[in-house]
């Protein structure tokens, strides 16, 4: 089932005498329980097609069908309810709001419109289990490490049950054990829970983690890479596309990363 | 430097445009204060009511001083508030390297640039204000003159120098505080995230702050009857016990912005129900926040405010109350006694439209009245009023009570309504008692209490006395026949009336041993030591004026302070308003971003911004409600009508301060 299309997707910033385009004439999809990651270089437009995805941004032209909405019809109500309900954010900079407690900051998308659903407690009590925070509930964020901070991060995107999770570069401000067990965390979810997920990072050991990779430049298609074996070679096929989409043809040494 | 300066003042430009504004404002208050000293016709017309030229300008100049005064601690104020604001980015000039002296002069320049855009709004507001003002005073006064705009540039000169003075005093405090900045950074970036956190000593004290407050109130106001004998536990004598409740006061006020605010949107935050409601939740944190960080901007307000509702309240108590005796004590245009018939017959000659005469006994009577759970016996100068002729004043003086007298009966007329307290089944504790008259030892009994006394209290020695007039007839007392007239309204017959008022009739009465024994009759005399006295000629027209002139004057000066310190309490939340939303605005946006709807955003920006400007208002009008009311028992007031009428508007004055608060943080967020 496909749960994302993304139809000649073109953003344009700045004035009539000073335009900067972050995409041009995009266009793919993801289909549901798919663990997609999206790359390219810095300034590719990765971040501006995850923002309009979320519909925190406005494409110029072209459009976005997310579980079979146009995202470009829906009015400002349409638009807050479909990022409430639709959609699971997790933020590079984590945007945990730090006078509310670990449970509060996990349940508060639930309570944004009245009535809470009534099985608030199991859904917090289910994420908190499945991403390792029951004894960090009733702290708040500065009391957590940057590793459990994401994890909150993340448990929030995941306690409205939405049919697709996007995280712009989770792993960024983590270091390499936190990142790799937020890693682990997203797989298990995408395997157990069945989420769709769509990450934009520049690392290739983060993307090792999906099992398709699409390749931006300059705001339009590159190329996309498809994990058929294991996550070594998936890795390996990851640099050798990113040397191409930077213009190096020499294969770099790298890293094992099982 | 100066585009530096010019810069940040930019960057800053809702902060430093609400700071100009208020600054702007409050001289233009000043302006207009200073151009209404300089005006010398209006100053005269003052001095021609108020029986001293001096009066009016003296008052005028000394408030003048005070409001400059506050506007100067304002101002110094603002500064500490916006530049705690600014620490951060000051900071970050000085890790890159700037020069202390180099920052230090661009805080100079910001300073100065700040002081000449208030002084210039303060001018032109001012100029027109002056005119608003000279308007609102004349008509308070009820006087009759022309005003025009004020320019008056000895003022402006004088306020220019000031402020820019002011202003740059404030620019090189600034500039001396950036060399403190390396020392504090650490505690700083320590203090910033705290959690919300509620211990059981903050529990405790939180809870001593209601308690007092609490009890600062029943306190003062005596409110019930076992409140008296805990308040004498202290041994103080009754003014320490006032200025202890008063400490009380205004300690548990700090204690209850300090703590119990703070616990109390602590535990709202945790309250199941709230935490099922984004709004509700996000508004009781910010609202912890809020209180807990600003308790010492809200405390230091809700004193202000205090202190404005209650002068404003007295003053406009204390104008009913002059209104009020002005009634009671002349309510019929002229007054006099047979002393000053003659004067008024000679100098009115054709002018007096109509004239009554009502003959009084004037006699020593002596009775026990019960008065705050006590019997009083008094023995003292009555004069005695047929019945008929009370009927017939009634018909002049509508205010007058209708009075059940029967034969053997008088109805009392006093001036302590302490004497008027019903009982059970709203029976007159006093009626029934009985007053003794020595000269002739005759005896009746009190059917009635009044306070309203038939021609004015003015042209009564003491106490008055209505009979039937067979009582009358027999009393044995001195015959006091006294006269009502009414002039032409005309100009002269205003001026007949000025003219009158200006001649000083006192009657005196003997009052000695043998008056008292009723060996003698109570007849005039010379001022002695054994004399009652009281006023042989009243005209109501100018006193009504004297007093509307006098409290009116009072009022304007009470409006004046009272819309200053309005001014200064309200720009100072809404600045720290303003700055807390664009502080939150990373919140709001990602609240946004995880799809809170924008009205539930609005929502929280209204719920938490009328929450802090509610709870200064509501602790300062109880304590102003306390403070009105402790002023009316001590001066027979009234804290109904106009109090209310005064409380309503600044009320509604800080809640449109509060609306706009409120419409800047959703903009600003």
């Amino acid at each position: 089932m496909r749960i994302v299309t993304v139809d000649h997707l073109t953003k344009i910033y700045g004035h009539r005498f000073n335009r900067i385009g972050a995409l041009n004439d995009l266009s793919f999809h993801i289909d549901a329980g798919e663990f997609v990651g999206i790359m390219g270089p810095s300034g590719a437009g990765k971040s501006t097609l995850l923002n309009i995805i979320a519909s925190i941004d406005t494409p110029t032209t072209g459009s976005v069908w997310v579980g079979g909405i146009d995202l470009t019809q829906l009015n400002d109500a349409a638009l807050a309810k479909y990022r409430r309900e639709q959609v699971g954010f997790i933020f590079q900079e984590l945007n945990l709001l730090s006078d509310l407690t670990v449970a509060s900051n996990i349940t508060l998308p639930l309570t944004f419109v009245p009535p809470a659903p009534s099985d608030i407690e199991a859904r917090l009590a289910h994420v908190a289990d499945l991403l390792d925070l029951t004894g960090l509930l009733a702290r708040y964020p500065t009391e957590l490490s940057l590793g459990q901070r994401q994890r909150v991060a993340a448990a929030r995107a995941l306690i409205t049950q939405p049919a697709l999770i996007l995280a712009d570069e989770p792993t960024g401000s983590l270091d390499s054990m936190a990142a790799t067990e937020l890693l682990s965390y997203l797989t298990k979810l995408n395997l157990e829970e069945d989420r769709t997920i769509m990450m934009v990072t520049h690392d290739a050991f983060t993307a090792s983690f999906c099992n398709r990779i699409i390749f931006i430049r300059d705001g339009a298609y590159f190329a996309e890479v498809t994990r058929s074996g294991s996550r070594q070679a998936f890795f390996d096929q990851i640099i050798d596309m990113e040397a191409t989409i930077n213009g190096g043809g020499k294969r770099r040494e790298t890293p094992r990363v099982d | 430097m100066r585009h530096l300066a010019w810069t940040n003042l930019k960057r800053h430009r809702h902060s430093t445009l609400i700071g100009a504004v208020a600054a702007g404002v409050l001289i233009a208050l000043a302006y207009a204060v200073g151009a209404l000293i300089d005006m010398r016709p209006l100053m005269h017309a003052t001095g021609s009511v108020l029986e001293d030229s001096r009066l009016m300008p003296a008052v005028m100049t000394l408030a003048w001083i005070l409001l400059l005064i506050f506007i100067v601690a304002f101002l110094i104020y603002l500064n500490t508030l916006l530049l705690a604001r600014r620490t951060e980015e000051l900071d970050m000039y000085r890790l890159l390297g700037m020069p202390s002296s180099r920052l230090g002069g661009v805080l100079i320049w910001e300073a100065l640039m700040t002081g000449a855009a208030a002084l210039v709004i303060g001018l032109v507001g001012g100029v027109l204000l002056s005119k608003l003002l000279a308007m609102a005073l004349v008509r308070l006064m009820g006087f009759q003159t022309a005003i025009g705009i004020q320019w008056s540039l000895q003022i402006a000169g004088q306020l220019i120098g000031l402020f820019l003075l002011v202003y740059l005093i404030v620019g090189a405090v600034n500039a001396a505080f950036v060399r403190t900045l390396g020392h504090q950074r650490g505690r700083r970036a320590e203090a910033q995230h705290l959690p919300p956190r509620l211990s059981g000593w903050q529990v405790v004290l939180a809870c001593a702050g209601m308690l007092l407050v609490g009890w600062s109130a029943i306190g003062t106001g005596n409110y019930f009857a076992w409140v008296r004998p805990l308040r004498q536990l202290t041994g103080l004598p009754g003014w320490g016990q006032l200025g202890l409740l008063t400490f009380c006061g205004i300690l548990g006020t700090y204690l209850v912005f300090r703590q119990s605010l703070p616990a109390a949107a602590f535990l709202l935050a945790r309250w199941r129900v709230v935490r099922r409601h984004a709004k509700w939740l996000l508004a009781a944190n910010t609202l912890y926040q809020r209180w807990r960080r600003d308790h010492f901007a809200l405390w230091l307000i809700t004193l202000l405010s205090t202190l404005t509702i209650a002068v404003l309240g007295s003053a406009a108590m204390l104008l009913q109350l002059g209104q009020r005796e002005v009634e009671n004590s002349m309510p019929l245009p002229i007054t006099a006694s047979v002393s000053n018939d003659a004067l008024v017959e000679k100098k009115a000659a054709g002018l007096i439209t109509r004239q009554a005469k009502v003959t009084t006994k004037r006699m020593v009577g002596k009775t026990t009245l019960r008065r705050q759970g006590r019997d009083d016996t008094t023995t003292t100068l009555y004069q005695v009023m047929r019945l008929s002729d009370y009927q017939r004043i009634r018909q002049w003086q509508p205010n007058l009570p209708a009075l059940q007298v029967a034969p053997g009966q008088a109805a009392l007329v006093l001036s302590d309504p302490a004497f008027l307290r019903r009982g059970p089944a709203q029976r007159l504790v006093n009626a029934g008692r009985q007053i003794t008259f020595p000269a002739d030892g005759r005896t009746l009994a009190i059917s009635d209490l009044t306070t309203a006394f038939p021609l004015g209290s003015a042209i009564y020695f003491d106490r008055g006395l209505v009979v039937a007039d067979s009582d009358f007839e027999a009393m044995r007392g001195v015959n006091d026949p006294l006269a009502i007239y009414w002039l032409k309204e005309t100009a002269a017959g205003h001026r007949v009336e000025q003219q009158l008022d200006d001649q000083t009739q006192i009657d005196y009465v003997r009052y000695d041993q043998a008056v008292r024994k009723g060996s003698k009759l109570p007849t005039m005399t010379k001022d002695t030591d054994d004399s009652f006295s009281r006023s042989g000629l009243n005209v109501r027209r100018p006193m009504a004026r004297a007093v509307d002139t006098l409290f009116g004057f009072a009022v304007f000066i009470t409006l004046l302070m009272g819309g200053a310190v309005l001014v200064a309490t309200a720009c100072i939340l809404l600045l720290k308003q303003v700055t807390h939303a664009q502080g939150r605005a990373p919140v709001r946006r990602v609240l946004w971003q995880l799809g809170m709807p924008t009205s539930q955003l609005t929502g929280v920006a209204y719920v938490s911004t009328f929450g802090v400007y509610l709870a200064p208002l509501v602790f300062a009008s109880l304590n102003a409600f306390v403070i009105v009311h402790f002023i009316a028992s001590a001066t027979a007031g009234q804290t109904g009508g106009l109090v209310l009428v005064v409380w309503a508007i600044y009320s509604l004055v800080d809640l449109a301060f509060a609306w706009l608060a409120a419409q800047l943080t959703d903009r600003y967020g």
